[in-house]
């Protein structure tokens, strides 16, 4: 007789030797068979699956002077990223100053400067970065929370001097702080603040931006932290909630804008988990929508989501395994049926991806998309005993945790009161230790090292000369302006947060007056107030 | 320690770097060990991480940099401690740093140098004969 070993997914998910039929209650009791495309969108969101729309490429990518980062970006297309429709496809990261929404001589900023991002001072940096980009032919991702409105509204500044109709603006600003407040703990407005800064950005998008998705709430922060899957889409699931709420209490309507706000999660490497936390993140948000929002249309209750394979997945340690590991997160990224994704680079965890490990990176998803034969099914794994048993299992469990979310007094509250950092950070303290007890095995590092493993690798390395040009750019910029028309934008501002006014129409005005993203900034930071947040440690012994 | 104090370790993360899983597992992972930690949170400036320390009165002081910025901003810390007369600290330096910058990051003072795949448990060890 072969010893029985007790096996967990990464969320505690206690897994059986095999599924029998009896497992599959959901698909079975509820009486009507669910179609690809049908609400609640279990199955996928378009009726013809992959063959309607494959998935887009969508490298977050990004780093020095605009002007380089503009040369990355049409290297990936050259290499194959492409958005939807023949559109090209760009996903920016910002440099920590910028996220931050500090000006490169700001003295926090200029330590590092370009190292993790591009830099964007200005609307004169937006047009180095989109040069011979025309911006009615793109898919844009803005990775930029705090900064996130700030940024849109450079970009709308950047379309109207361009004289490109708003209406043909196509892409995604991630404009959720409410996850960041937790995640990379970005200095903050108080959390009610940035809530209502994110709710201006929608609602003025919702009117004069309609083909932009509007939000988008990113689980994957959550998971890099050590989170399990249950708790990346618990925990954001109940933000979107919040943040729908806040929508409803300003007038909008959800057939409205629910529609635009998109969802990102993290592609780790226990396969099936993965698919299932999919395929039940669509089913819990598509029934609250309609349930619980009175949402009319099902075509409004239809998840869109961008998978970003793990960065926290890859090892320092002989990188080229990571290609393997990154081939399987997007074969289960695909199996899940996502809109989008970002492929990591197999050096992804030494530092900026090199020009060659982005190119593989590409081609990884080429090969999956065009060789396998996975575009051809919607939902091939749909009906599956495993699958399906499973998705429900994490289905329930992460109900119950937003109901335990409720009951604390919402996301907001649970967020300002450290719940939800607490909680990751026990999580990921125990599946650390399952790593460095070899419970948990990782190749390369943990097992299966070879002997002499040196950790010696090429990394990319920005161009110390970044620095001073990006810092005497912003300063020629404020002594060539019409500093009295700069000021009385600045002052609008300020005074319209106080009082608790839209505030994109005066972005998109002080970009157009040169004025910078960090004194926007500084200028939201007066009228609103900031925030310090006391950091959490595992409370695990 | 010789006089059966406790070790004490200021955890720091200096600059705009918001990559905190690592530095927080070693934070409880020094705990566990005996140790007392005060974790500084994200964000803070050299001089920030400095002052802190003195006020702590702290055996070891660790930085974690995954940014990037670790040349930079370590040399500045090392600076402002020289400058506060405060050189007595350990400082030691985790995160992705690549082989060629541990030389630099030494002969600025440094006394030691985690990268991935260190375990926390050899951080501790390291740390404990560090101050013996």
């Amino acid at each position: 007789m072969v010893k029985k070993e007790s096996r967990s997914t990464i969320s505690g998910i206690s897994q059986k030797i095999f599924y029998p039929r009896a497992d599959i209650v959901h698909t079975m009791t509820e009486g009507k068979e669910e179609k690809p495309g049908e609400f609640p969108f279990t199955r996928g969101i378009f009726p013809q699956g992959y063959r309607q729309q494959p998935w887009m490429e969508s490298l977050a990518s990004g780093y020095g002077l605009p002007e380089k980062t503009n040369e990355r970006e049409k290297y990936l297309s050259k290499v194959g990223q492409a958005g939807y429709g023949g559109r090209a496809s760009i996903n920016l990261v910002f440099d920590r100053p910028t996220f931050c929404g500090m000006d490169s001589d700001h003295p926090m900023a200029q330590n590092e400067l370009g190292e993790v991002g591009v830099i964007i001072d200005s609307l004169m940096d937006m047009e180095r970065l989109f040069k011979g980009f025309p911006l009615d032919r793109l898919n844009v991702g803005f990775i930029a929370d705090r900064s996130g409105p700030i940024i849109m509204a450079m970009y709308v500044a950047l379309a109207d001097k361009l004289g490109i109709s708003r209406h043909k603006l196509r892409g995604i600003v991630c404009n959720n702080p409410l996850t960041d407040f937790y995640c990379s703990k970005t200095p903050m407005f108080p959390l009610r603040e940035c809530l209502r800064l994110m709710v201006d950005c929608i609602k003025f998008c919702t009117e004069e931006v309609p083909n932009f998705n509007i939000a988008r709430i990113g689980g994957y922060n959550t998971r890099e932290l050590g989170s399990t899957a249950i708790q990346e889409i618990g925990f954001n699931l109940a933000i979107a909630k919040t943040i729908v709420e806040a929508c409803v209490e300003e007038g909008l309507s959800v057939d409205k804008f629910a529609g635009n706000i998109s969802f990102q999660f993290s592609q780790g490497s226990y396969f099936f988990e993965e698919i299932a936390k999919i395929r039940a993140a669509r089913r819990i948000w598509a029934k609250l929508l309609k349930e619980g929002f009175g949402a009319e249309k099902d075509s409004i209750c239809r998840m869109k989501i961008h998978m970003q394979t793990a960065g926290s997945s890859l090892t320092a340690q002989e990188p080229l395994n990571n290609i393997a590991r990154i081939a399987l997160q997007v074969l289960s990224a695909s199996l899940s049926g996502c809109q989008s994704m970002h492929i990591a680079s197999f050096d992804e965890a030494l530092g900026i991806p090199t020009e060659e490990a982005a190119s593989v990176a590409i081609k990884t998803s080429k090969i999956v998309m065009h060789e396998t034969g996975i575009t051809d099914v919607a939902d091939p794994l749909g009906g599956s005993y495993y699958m399906e048993a499973l998705t429900e299992e994490i289905e329930k469990r992460i109900v119950k945790l937003m109901e335990r979310i409720d009951e604390l007094g919402g996301a907001i509250k649970a967020i300002e009161e450290g719940v939800f950092e607490q909680e990751i950070a026990d999580a990921s303290y125990l599946l650390q230790k399952e790593i460095s007890e070899g419970k948990r095995v990782i190749v390369g590092m943990n097992r299966f090292q070879e002997k002499d493993q040196k950790l010696e690798y090429k990394v990319f390395r920005p161009d110390p000369k970044v620095s001073s040009i990006a810092i005497d750019r912003v300063r020629k910029l404020r002594e060539e302006r019409d500093q009295e028309r700069a000021e009385k934008c600045i002052e609008q501002i300020r005074e319209a947060a106080r009082r608790n006014e839209a505030l994109m129409p005066l972005y998109i005005e002080a970009a157009k007056s040169n004025v910078t993203l960090g004194e926007m900034i500084r200028a939201l930071e007066e009228g609103l107030g900031t925030f310090q947040y006391s950091p959490i440690i595992s409370r695990v012994e | 320690m010789s006089n059966g104090r406790k070790l004490r370790v200021l955890l720091a993360k200096p600059g705009l770097d918001g990559h905190d899983l690592g530095i927080k597992l070693v934070a409880r992972a020094l705990r566990n060990a005996g140790m007392e930690v005060v974790y500084t949170g994200l964000n803070i400036t050299p001089e920030e991480t400095v002052t802190v320390s003195i006020q702590e009165s702290v055996d070891v002081i660790g930085v974690s940099y995954l940014s990037g910025s670790h040349l930079l901003l370590t040399e500045k810390i090392m600076g402002i401690l020289k400058e506060k007369d405060a050189g007595h600290f350990k400082l030691v330096v985790g995160g992705i740093i690549p082989e060629e910058d541990i030389q630099k990051l030494k002969q600025m003072g440094v006394a030691e140098v985690f990268r991935p795949g260190t375990s926390v448990k050899e951080i501790a060890d390291s740390i404990g004969r560090m101050v013996c």
